[in-house]
């Protein structure tokens, strides 16, 4: 039986692929030396990872072929894995990470389900005991593929060497294409040592793997949402993570303009659209700006572009929308109705989608363009009433530094600098920094979204840092998040990487627990008081520099100091440690009611009748 | 803030009960394909009445039927599907298979053997061994036959009870699962189902 993708399915040997550095075709080697040149013939150069027993035949093989992949050695496997994700957000690219069996591979289970659910595209490579000890309970044998089996979108156990071309072909194919995600290959000890001539010359063997991005956009759902978009007096779309990973925004902005249609931009979709277009709205969701969210609950249809309806951005589902028909584009056809009941449905590529869109849509004429100017006035009027960044405004009445002014002072010195992409970690900073900072360009800004893993940015800057060696990395990490995982920066120190600048925004809080625990349970502090070393004597002593803040000054000038050193730099901003992030909907409610900052104004709920439906 | 536009009524959405569809799936033999597809099944919360799993007419591929319980019959399909050794997934409404379940009983006769014998008769049972005082009692027939039936030997001393869950097969259109796959990979407006649409029950194709 043959399935429709297998025309487009690639065989092992791309033919696109640049001649492998070891062309003895007929000669045979070991599968850790096939291992290594399937890796470059799918396009691989740079492997984040740690050895150990059962993966040592791989690192024995790995220096053979250093001039084309380059192995970086992080300090912890959760830190290789994160690299990994850092460096496939940042180039669009597969990120690989290496680890051995046992404790190297369950190490690598936080940032695998990180990449599961921001559908980054990884493959982990881990080594398995000989397959002669398999389920054996083996000295370092885990299940690794069982665990993982919730959080892969596939995983291949390797017991010989002459399946690695193929295997290693299939699991980049799957990792990168449909709905990109995270794929484990399991090699055992054995099938790194055997010595076989290898066959590059091999069909994927993928008959039950749908890749939707190739597929041709049904017409009938695109024309059904031009209609539905035509009736429309109050449209809205709706893009994220789908619009960055197929390179969509020129047919996004087109759209957007040809349609006349205001944009708000999930967690994951900051930079697709560019902040300053006057069709730009912001982010909407839990610490989404009012007039986003009022948008939501107001406009009449909603086009969603690659992101999906993550309890985030909804609050409770069913109040989500109320007066929305709305249409669904997703390259990942179980995402479709999933969350959110949809009145047009369009499975395929955002890119692809936004084309047969851009191709089927009117230019709006003068009575659409009055009906436009009205809705997008009157989201505008919300805007200036609840002005999000005004509402961040220093305060005279404090001398403590605000983690808004921080913000403010990295975005500022970011319009004069050259190229930068920020990578955040999880909790206050994070949506300070969504919220504060100009989202521009796609992929300048790396996150953990889905998964909410702190510990992400520190690693994940590591590997955006190798990827982007001409770019500076800015981190914002919290001084919980960071004390997770800055082992890394010995990694950098390592790799004499230049490039990171790490923002520590230091409150000595879990800063978002404590936040909700303030605001909804009677500020009962469990847990989250939290003391750290001296972060910027920390940072010397991984051989790095370390600057700490207390002023908007010394903000100021650390920020630049930070830029202008050629290395890698820690600053700890000491911040107001009870600051908050608003606004915010308490989880599992109806995004309409929403809590503003109380020191500036009163609680906003949306009128009655507006977004008070009962489902 | 005041309302300038009237509002056109909340678009009502509304989440139906679960309910209990059989699914036929064709999956590769391979290491971990079953374990993917059962797990799938419980980590989406969703309920599994019955499982069977067996050959299927194609050397490499199994045919899997599942009972499960779920809200939502079109997300288990769909992420089902999602799965890289699964060739194809249909859900089978009533009529348009044969569905065929065996049980077998062990009864502890007690100077009613003519009773179990009426009984198994009226079931459509056949009596396949008889030891000592005990009987061998064996049915294959539609899942309601299957229910009368192990209602109707809980009346006696019933000793031993298996069943095997539903397997199914579809008479009219041989090549149907094939058909699903090609389906599958043609991306169709969920406001139609996005898998076979003739494989549903009228219920969820209208919804």
């Amino acid at each position: 039986m043959t399935t429709s993708q297998s025309p487009q399915a690639p065989s092992a040997d791309a033919s696109a692929q640049p001649a492998p550095a070891h062309p003895r075709t007929s000669e045979a080697r070991t599968g850790a030396q096939i291992l290594c040149e399937a890796l470059i013939r799918q396009g691989a150069d740079t492997l984040f990872g740690i050895p150990g027993g059962a993966i040592m035949p791989f690192y024995h093989a790995l220096p053979e072929y250093a001039d084309q992949l380059h192995h970086v050695l992080c300090r912890h496997e959760q830190g290789a894995g994160h690299a990994a994700e850092g460096y496939a957000r940042a180039t669009g690219r597969v990120g690989v990470c290496v680890a051995t069996s046992g404790p190297g591979a369950t190490n690598l289970v936080t940032p695998i389900a990180d990449a599961w659910m921001d559908s980054t595209p990884l493959v982990a490579l881990t080594g398995q005991v000989p397959s002669a000890l398999l389920g054996t309970d083996a000295f370092q044998e885990t299940d690794i593929i069982g665990i993982t089996v919730p959080i892969t979108k596939h995983s291949f156990l390797v017991r010989n060497a002459s399946d690695i071309p193929r295997v290693v072909a299939e699991a980049f194919y799957i990792a990168s294409t449909g709905r990109p995600g995270p794929v484990v290959i399991d090699v055992t000890k054995d099938a790194q040592q055997a010595s076989v001539v290898p066959n590059w010359d091999v069909e994927l063997d993928l008959e039950g793997y749908v890749d939707h991005r190739v597929a041709a956009i049904d017409p009938a759902p695109v024309r059904a949402a031009i209609e539905l978009l035509a009736q429309a007096e109050r449209p809205l779309l709706l893009v994220g993570n789908g619009i960055i990973q197929s390179g969509a925004s020129a047919e996004l902005i087109a759209f957007a303009e040809k349609t006349g249609i205001p944009v708000i931009t999930t967690l994951h979709g900051l930079g697709a659209f560019p902040q300053e277009h006057p069709l730009s709205l912001g982010m909407p969701g839990m610490h989404g700006w009012v007039h986003v969210n009022r948008a939501i609950q107001r406009c009449d249809v909603l086009l969603n572009v690659g992101s999906r309806f993550d309890d985030r951005v909804t609050g409770k589902a069913a109040t989500f929308a109320p007066h929305a028909k709305i249409i669904h584009v997703d390259v990942d056809p179980s995402e479709i109705g999933k969350l959110v009941q949809v009145t047009v449905g369009i499975v395929g590529d955002a890119k692809a989608a936004l084309s047969a869109l851009n191709a089927a849509v009117e230019p709006r004429d003068e009575s659409k363009n009055a009906t436009l100017k009205r809705w997008i006035d009157e989201v505008h009027e919300l805007r200036a009433k609840y002005e999000p960044r005004q509402a961040y405004r220093r305060r005279p009445d404090t001398p403590t530094l605000q983690p808004h002014d921080v913000c403010a002072l990295l975005n500022a010195a970011r319009q004069q600098r050259g190229p930068c992409r920020i990578v955040t970690d999880v909790g206050q900073h994070q949506m300070w920094a969504a919220q504060l900072l100009d989202w521009r360009r796609p992929r300048s800004h790396l996150t953990s979204g889905g998964s909410g893993t702190m510990g992400f940015a520190v690693p994940a800057a590591l590997g955006a840092a190798v990827a982007c060696p001409d770019e500076t990395i800015w981190v914002i990490v919290g001084d919980g998040g960071f004390q997770m995982t800055n082992q890394e920066i010995a990694t950098m120190a390592q790799e004499g990487l230049t490039n990171v600048k790490i923002a520590i925004m230091n409150n000595g809080y879990l800063g978002m627990v404590r936040q909700w625990q303030q605001l909804f349970e009677g500020k009962r502090y469990s847990g989250t008081p939290l003391s750290g070393p001296d972060f910027a004597k920390l940072a010397e002593a991984y051989g790095v520099r370390g600057i700490t803040v207390e002023t908007n000054e010394e903000a100021e000038r650390a920020i630049d100091d930070a830029w202008d050193t050629p290395g890698v730099v820690v600053i700890d901003f000491r911040v107001e440690r009870e600051a908050n992030v608003f606004p915010i909907v308490p989880q599992g409610q109806s995004i309409g009611d929403m809590l503003v900052d109380p020191t500036t104004r009163a609680e906003h709920h949306e009128p009655a009748g507006a977004g008070a439906s009962k489902r | 803030m005041t309302e300038t536009t009237p509002l056109a009524a909340p678009i009502v959405r509304v989440r139906p009960a679960p309910r209990k569809h059989t699914i036929v799936v064709q999956l590769h033999d391979r290491p971990g394909a079953l374990y993917r597809a059962v797990g799938l099944i419980r980590r989406r919360d969703w309920n599994v009445a019955s499982l069977v799993v067996g050959a299927s007419e194609r050397p490499g591929t199994s045919r899997m039927v599942l009972v499960v319980e779920a809200v939502d019959v079109h997300q288990v399909l769909q992420q089902l599907t999602r799965l890289v050794d699964v060739v194809s997934v249909a859900e089978i409404g009533r009529g348009d298979a044969l569905v065929r379940e065996t049980a077998l009983a062990v009864v502890e006769e007690d100077g009613n053997v003519a009773e179990v014998e009426r009984v198994a008769s009226e079931t459509g049972a056949r009596i396949t061994d008889r030891a000592h005082s005990r009987l061998l009692l064996e049915i294959t027939s539609s899942p309601s036959k299957v229910d009368a039936f192990v209602e109707a030997v809980r009346k006696f001393d019933l000793k031993q009870l298996a069943r095997t869950g539903p397997i199914v097969i579809r008479e009219s259109d041989p090549d149907s699962i094939t058909d699903d796959h090609h389906a599958g990979a043609q991306p169709q407006s969920a406001g139609s189902h996005s898998l076979n649409s003739s494989a549903l029950t009228p219920q969820e194709s209208a919804r």
